[in-house]
């Protein structure tokens, strides 16, 4: 029993240190955290430098003075040969005359409405609320993206369930530690437990760098989740990788790995009810996430047992 | 370049793959994959529901002569009188409540001019889902052959390199554009789609997939980084090459259709009329394909070797600036909000998330650059038992640093833009303002990254100037202390990074309380 | 030491229904004897080996190693053996000082740091320690390899096709090594398909094709049975190569 449990230990730490070596491993761990956050910082900064000037579109049928007013409500005018055309092509609005051109149906589409109408002495203006997102209206979008990133994650975890067998069986790493006098079933659990805690471990840096830069309604459970995913998406890789190795059949396990882990993802998104309590399937739905936790506990002792079974019979 | 060669090394590849017991899986799975889209019948849009308009105050008679208005509480649009002028109060306003205010002789017109929007159709997904599914094939046949020890003889026979990569190509892209002209035919025969132009780009966009994912993994030497590269990259390749292309079409479809692989795949889904786009899209990917089938000639080798991690200050260097994006990123960025124009959002989020965040980051990153050396425990500073006369030297700090005003930020003549950063950098190094957790994770993520990981492996100078660079960069004069004293007690205490943890622990228990 | 009775492993095959990899297999080894199991390939030999070290099952017949059965107490079996695959197994990214220490440390080896550098030293590759095995020589490797597999000190080796691949020094270090093992009362079987190999270190000789022992004995004997002059001779009339 002790020996099996220093076994184990040594295994994932070995797995682990396998793992983080790889230069391309560690940039894939980091790259959907740094992907997604970089692009939501890089979106602010453009949006925090285009705050500064609203450009209009106005043609020469606008007098001095509406361009006067519609500088004074805080836009830019900007001379245009044809104001539909300007909209067509993207200009948010433009002002023809007394036609004012936009596909912009939000609070700036009113703010210069109610400039121009005021100006030109309508019977009636708009007065544009301006609703500014608090953190629980922001929130479900980083739980959206996180949710992204937890099914890539995932995806990893077929790949690094399924290669580290298959490598590991060509070189014969596999066979020298099964010809250890361990129990059959450790090479596949430190196999299921280094993968899920690297993966988990990075994963919670995501939902902790969303938690901080979006908000999320509740970051533990989304990491709950997330680790659920990762583990279940182990014990996937390591259930199909059958007795293939990267000689002969990779492609094929592989393939129906990817299958099995987006097919659960998919259902989780079509029967919540259900997927809530799945790993995997969880990853969409709602839920404290403590069941496929469990869950995938559940499945990683599986595919250990079946890893075991598959070893004995080679 | 010899044909005869090229398809006798595609012949082998897919030999290799698809022979054997388990062969028949992933030919099942493209199947699987693209007989639902072939045979499925689009369903027909719904006609779009009447939605109700909820208003309040002086609603004009011609607003409520509209369908579904009704008096609210909360309303959507909120009428009031205003020197005789009717004020709107609004987030939005419909056209046709716009129409109902104007009358017969509106003061100013709104009209819209939206350029008509064409999304690409199902045929999209035929060469979607071919390219898709072989990514494990791309990254197997490349890096597993590799690591299996089967490229070498391939090298070694009298082939060029180019033949060797044209053979791989043809035998994966090959079968991704059957696949795809299969399912095409299958649902132009069932009457799904009818043919046109489309047809000519679909078979080039699992072939351009191909010979981008045998770029990306050219230098692979196992099949789990071979795989992991090629699913993180690929799909993301896809996405925006797609969205771009969809994107820039909408201006001039050539120009879209001139984008390399994403041209060509929203070309397949019919978006563009005509022959032009759809060749020129053809074109774009094929001269995508051929230059990356080129350059992974030139780069295959055997056993290509990564360079060893360097030592050298440029070392450092870039692991400080990794370090600071770390830490920086989640903590500054909810500045950001309130820059873009949400101040809301940058007060509402809790600023112990950002720390979390940062020390988790802090502490990943040690973990990875430890798990190079050969005892990860003793690179972190973790493998020495601590020493209790140490530690508590480790205490008595704490509590020196926390009685000494260490932190200047509140006095440092700043300007009210910098303020906010000021503010933010000084409450995570400070570990004031925070929660338990967050000061937990700042705490174990400084610790082992500066104290662990950055000393164990440039010594202690570098250690004490990548944390003021990192953690006080505005306040360097407290960096220097704090770092100094933290440093100082690993290096002298020989055991390990326990003494700086005793210190961090209570200097930030004491700045809690 | 090690006893082999009437042993058959047969494999599925795609469209040949089953092959015999083992087809009725006896033999023994006692301790300190290097038993050379020689055959062409697909004779057996790997399958052999790796039913002796557990990892596969046999279709019948039983295998005895130090007195336990590897049907009742595969555990014991393996806790008394070192298994040396063909392919080496040494994970690319480990130093050979990580992967010998590893095994040391689940072997429950007394003090595994000092014993896995010292079994480097004595296979000379203390020298390349701190080296990831990726980028070692196939000499290096091997004698890696065996460090590895000495570190819990077995009472019987199995190794297959140990000098594939090396070049003449690194050959000849090896099967000193072997002979060394051998002489502090290890049970050696050792698969091979290079007779001057055998010749020089084997005691007793076992002739595998098609999965059967077809001769086995001493040297002298083996080619007094093949009526041959030389080994390469006896082994190509016994596996019925013209």
């Amino acid at each position: 029993m002790r020996r099996t449990a220093r076994a184990l230990v040594e295994l994932v730490a070995v797995l682990v240190r396998r793992l983080l070596r790889e230069g391309m491993v560690r940039r894939s761990l980091l790259w959907p955290t740094a992907l997604t956050a970089g692009t939501l910082v890089a979106t602010l900064i453009v949006f925090a430098s285009l705050q500064a000037t609203e450009t209009v579109g106005v043609t020469r049928a606008v007098s001095a003075e509406l361009r006067g007013v519609i500088e004074a409500a805080g836009f830019e005018p900007v001379f245009v040969s044809d104001a539909r055309e300007a909209v067509r092509n993207g200009t948010w609005a433009a002002v023809d005359g007394q036609v004012l051109w936009t596909n912009d149906r939000g609070p700036r589409a009113l703010q210069l409405e109610a400039a121009l109408r005021e100006a030109l002495e309508a019977p009636w203006r708009p007065d544009p609320v301006v609703p500014l997102p608090q953190t629980a209206d922001a929130a479900p979008s980083g739980a959206a993206v996180c949710r992204l990133v937890a099914s890539l994650f995932a995806l990893y975890g077929v790949v690094f369930g399924l290669g580290m067998v298959a490598r590991d069986r060509d070189d014969g790493t596999l066979a020298a530690e099964l010809a250890l006098p361990i129990p059959r079933w450790v090479p596949g659990a430190a196999r299921w437990i280094a993968s899920t805690l690297l993966l988990s471990s990075f994963y919670a840096l995501c939902v902790a760098t969303f938690a901080a830069i979006m908000g999320l309604p509740d970051a533990a459970a989304m990491a709950r989740h997330g680790a659920a995913a990762c583990g279940a998406a182990t014990a996937i890789g390591l259930v199909v990788v059958g007795r293939a190795g990267l000689k002969q059949s990779f492609a094929g396990p592989f393939a129906t790995g990817m299958g099995m882990a987006t097919g659960l993802i998919a259902l989780g998104n079509t029967h919540p009810a259900v997927g809530s309590w799945l790993p995997l399937a969880s990853v969409f739905t709602g839920g404290d996430g403590w069941a496929p936790l469990a869950g995938t506990l559940v499945a990683g002792a599986l595919a250990s047992a079946i890893f075991a079974v598959r070893a004995a019979r080679e | 370049m010899r044909p005869a060669r090229v398809i006798a090394i595609a012949r082998r590849d897919l030999a290799l793959e698809l022979s054997g017991r388990r062969g028949w899986i992933l030919p099942l799975i493209l199947v699987g994959l693209l007989a639902p889209t072939t045979v499925a019948r689009v369903p027909l849009p719904r006609a779009p529901q009447p939605v109700s308009l909820r208003v309040r105050g002086e609603v004009p008679q011609a607003v409520q002569a509209l369908e579904f208005v009704q008096d609210d509480d909360r309303p959507q649009l909120d009428f009031r009188r205003d020197d005789g002028v009717l004020i709107v109060r609004a987030n939005g306003i419909r056209d046709d409540v716009r129409a109902a205010l104007d009358g017969e002789a509106p003061a100013l017109q709104v009209k819209r001019a939206i350029r008509p929007i064409r999304l690409p159709g199902r045929t999209l997904l035929f060469a979607l889902i071919s390219a898709s599914t072989l990514t494990g094939a791309v990254s197997s046949s490349m890096a597993g052959e590799r690591a299996a020890g089967t490229l070498v003889g391939l090298l070694a026979a009298a082939v060029t390199r180019l033949e060797v990569v044209a053979g791989k190509w043809l035998a994966w892209g090959g079968l991704g554009a059957l696949a795809s002209v299969l399912a095409a035919c299958s649902a132009m025969a069932m009457g799904r789609v009818t043919p046109g132009w489309w047809l000519l780009p679909l078979p080039v966009v699992a072939p351009a997939t191909v010979a981008l994912g045998f770029w990306l993994v050219r230098r692979a030497t196992d099949v789990v980084t071979g795989t992991t590269v090629s699913l993180r990259v690929l799909p993301a390749v896809l996405s925006i090459t797609g969205l771009g292309a969809w994107f820039l079409g909408r201006v001039d479809p050539l120009l879209g259709a001139s984008v390399p692989l994403g041209g060509a795949l929203v070309a397949a889904g019919g978006t563009w009329d005509g022959l032009l786009a759809p060749l020129v899209a053809l074109c774009s990917s094929m001269a995508l394909s051929l230059a990356c089938l080129w350059m992974t000639a030139r780069d295959l080798e055997d056993a290509p070797r990564e360079a060893p991690p360097g030592r050298t200050l440029r070392a450092a260097s870039v692991t400080t600036a990794l370090a600071a994006g770390v830490w920086w990123l989640p903590i500054l960025s909810p500045i950001l909000w309130g820059a873009a124009g949400n101040p809301t959002l940058t007060d509402d989020l809790p600023r112990a998330a950002g720390v979390v965040a940062g020390g988790l980051g802090l502490a990943l990153l040690a973990l990875s650059g430890a798990a190079s050396t050969p005892s990860i425990l003793q690179a972190l500073g973790l493998k020495r038992s601590p020493d209790v006369r140490w530690i508590a030297g480790g205490v008595f700090a704490g509590v020196v640093l926390a009685l000494v005003p260490v932190s200047g930020w509140a006095a440092l003549p700043v300007s009210p833009s910098w303020a906010a950063v000021v503010e933010r950098l000084g409450a995570a190094s400070g570990g004031l303002a925070l929660s338990g957790a967050g000061s937990t994770a700042a705490l174990l993520g400084q610790e082992l990254f500066f104290r662990g990981w950055v000393q164990h492996r440039w010594g202690p100078l570098a250690a004490v100037l990548a944390y003021v660079v990192v953690i006080t960069p505005l306040d360097p004069l407290a960096g220097l202390l704090v770092g100094g004293v933290s440093t100082g007690l690993v290096h002298g205490g020989r055991c390990g990074v326990w003494p700086a943890l005793a210190a961090h622990a209570t200097w930030t228990v004491l700045c809690l309380l | 030491m090690i006893v082999v009775r009437d042993l058959v492993k047969r494999f599925p095959a795609s469209g040949r229904g089953t092959v015999t990899a083992v087809d009725h297999l006896s033999f023994s080894v006692h301790p300190g004897e290097v038993y050379g199991l020689l055959g062409p390939n697909g004779a057996g030999k790997t399958t052999t080996l790796r039913i002796l070290a557990t990892l596969a099952d046999p279709d019948s017949g039983t295998v005895e190693v130090a007195g336990l059965s590897r049907t009742t107490d595969p555990v014991g079996i393996r806790e008394r053996i070192a298994y040396v695959p063909a392919e080496g197994g040494l994970p690319q990214r480990l130093t050979a000082r990580e992967v010998v220490r590893l095994f040391a440390r689940i072997q429950g080896v007394e003090e595994p740091d000092a014993r896995a550098d010292a079994l480097l030293d004595r296979m000379g590759a203390l020298g390349y320690a701190d080296t990831p095995c990726g980028d070692m020589s196939t000499g290096m490797k091997r004698r890696v390899v065996l460090a590895r597999a000495l570190v819990h000190s077995p009472a019987a080796m199995l190794l297959d096709e140990p000098t594939d691949g090396l070049d003449v020094p690194g050959r000849r270090d090896v099967l000193a090594l072997v002979r060394e093992q051998a002489a502090e009362g290890r049970a050696i079987v050792l698969s091979s398909h290079i007779m001057g190999e055998v010749e020089r270190v084997v005691d007793r000789i076992g002739v595998m094709a098609r999965g059967r022992l077809v001769c086995e004995g001493t040297l002298p004997e083996v080619l007094a049975a093949a009526g041959a002059d030389d080994l390469d001779a006896a082994f190509l009339a016994l596996v019925g190569e013209p």
